[in-house]
């Protein structure tokens, strides 16, 4: 008798492998139409984690890329990256943190922003997970420039 | 006015580019329209077959285009469709025997003389396509509801985009409308979702396909099926008509489910 209302009524639409069909093409056609298969997601992902990291401090075992495609040509990238909270900050390059603990070590904490090596470049060093990741200076600037900064 | 240039295309092999090509190429001889199809899948032709002309064949598209033979010696006529013609593809070559510009000039030539010209293109995206596509003012895209046959069209379509031939049209071939109902099929409306195009006929999976290629006579021509039905609509949705579609495959009303349940098969 089940089988007489089950028939009457079908299956709802939503529950055969055409659903699945439908999500596994949108998924694989958004990562063929630009040319961003699973390998090159992996390797865009491992550049995106390290370039952040040198700004902010995030979690990169939760960090998120996902395409979504809106329609043929709208293809969007997102990215869920979250921060990780006071981990991998060092306080002791905080000028806020400093300022908040110290008000009276202001300029203490301005004059090292004028040592240009330490603050620069320590910071990246401490955040790079990958060795070979390297960090370049802009390459627009002119070595003969005597304005331009060299390492 | 001159001929509307048509490529039938599909990336994927064995969606029913062909069968779609013939049986479209002969609806539109049925509506009084002079109609030339050309196969260009050189080294596998089978449009001849499809069409029961094999045995007429004297001279084929190399021939033209290598200067064997003139355009009229290569172009079998219909028997039964007087205005309708086939130039066949060459069965011992490949697909670097023609080039696109070859094929341009070829449908140059043609264009005066006819009201449609259809191209039937090869599998792949490599020279045979490019072939194909070459000449086209418009573009139809086969494919079947079914994973890979989407993939596929999914990157022809860039392909045909990038050559500024799009954005083409979606034929939806082989359609199953009770495994769409029971959610184990694409439906058309999947499938534009999913591909952004627009859909200008679905046609639905037919045993009478293959006895109508075991004789060559498309199933255009036969009255009794549905899949010539839907070639025939495809056909005049071409020549401007607006046809609804066959109700094939939205979704059951409450009505409907109660007359099948008392029907058999």
């Amino acid at each position: 008798m089940s089988g007489f209302w089950s028939r009457l009524f079908g299956r709802p639409a939503g529950h055969g492998t055409a659903k699945s069909a439908k999500e596994r093409l949108k998924f694989v056609l958004v990562h063929d139409r630009i040319n961003l298969p699973a390998e090159r997601m992996q390797a865009m992902k491992q550049e995106l984690m390290a370039v952040i990291s040198k700004y902010v401090a995030v979690t990169t075992e939760e960090f998120e890329i996902q395409l979504e495609q809106r329609d043929r040509n709208q293809n969007v990238m997102r990215a869920e990256i979250p921060f990780s909270t006071g981990v991998g900050i060092d306080p002791q390059k905080d000028e806020a943190l400093e300022e908040l603990r110290n008000p009276s070590a202001l300029t203490g904490s301005l004059s090292h922003i004028l040592d240009d090596d330490e603050f620069d470049d320590s910071l990246a060093e401490t955040q790079l997970s990958d060795p070979t990741t390297e960090v370049t200076q802009p390459t627009d600037l002119n070595p003969d420039d005597p304005d331009s900064k060299n390492d | 006015m001159g001929a509307k240039i048509i490529t039938i295309t599909s990336g994927k092999g064995g969606v029913g580019k062909t069968t779609t090509t013939a049986n479209i190429g002969v609806a539109l001889a049925q509506i009084n329209k002079r109609v030339v199809v050309i196969d260009a899948d050189i080294g596998l032709r089978n449009l001849d077959v499809v069409m029961g002309l094999e045995n007429r064949i004297v001279y084929d598209i190399v021939d033209i285009v290598e200067g064997r033979c003139k355009l009229r010696q290569a172009m079998i006529k219909h028997k039964q469709l007087p205005d309708l013609y086939l130039i066949p593809a060459a069965q011992t070559r490949d697909k670097t025997a023609v080039s696109p510009s070859d094929m341009l000039a070829l449908v140059n030539k043609l264009r005066p003389e006819f009201d449609f010209i259809l191209i039937d293109s090869p599998a792949g995206i490599e020279r045979g396509f490019r072939n194909a596509l070459a000449p086209a003012d418009e573009v139809l895209i086969v494919t079947n509801p079914e994973v890979s046959a989407v993939r596929d069209a999914d990157r022809i379509i860039g392909l045909i985009e990038a050559a500024n031939k799009g954005p083409g049209k979606l034929i939806l071939n082989r359609v199953k409308i009770d495994m769409i109902r029971k959610g184990e099929m694409l439906s058309a409306t999947d499938v534009t979702d999913i591909l952004s195009l627009d859909i200008i006929g679905i046609v639905p999976e037919d045993e009478k396909v293959i006895p109508a290629s075991n004789s060559g006579i498309p199933v255009s021509m036969n009255s009794n099926s549905r899949a010539g039905a839907a070639f025939r609509n495809i056909a005049r949705r071409l020549n401007g008509e607006r046809i609804p579609f066959m109700r094939l495959e939205e979704p059951s009303g409450f009505l409907q489910k109660l007359t099948s349940l008392f029907k058999t098969g």
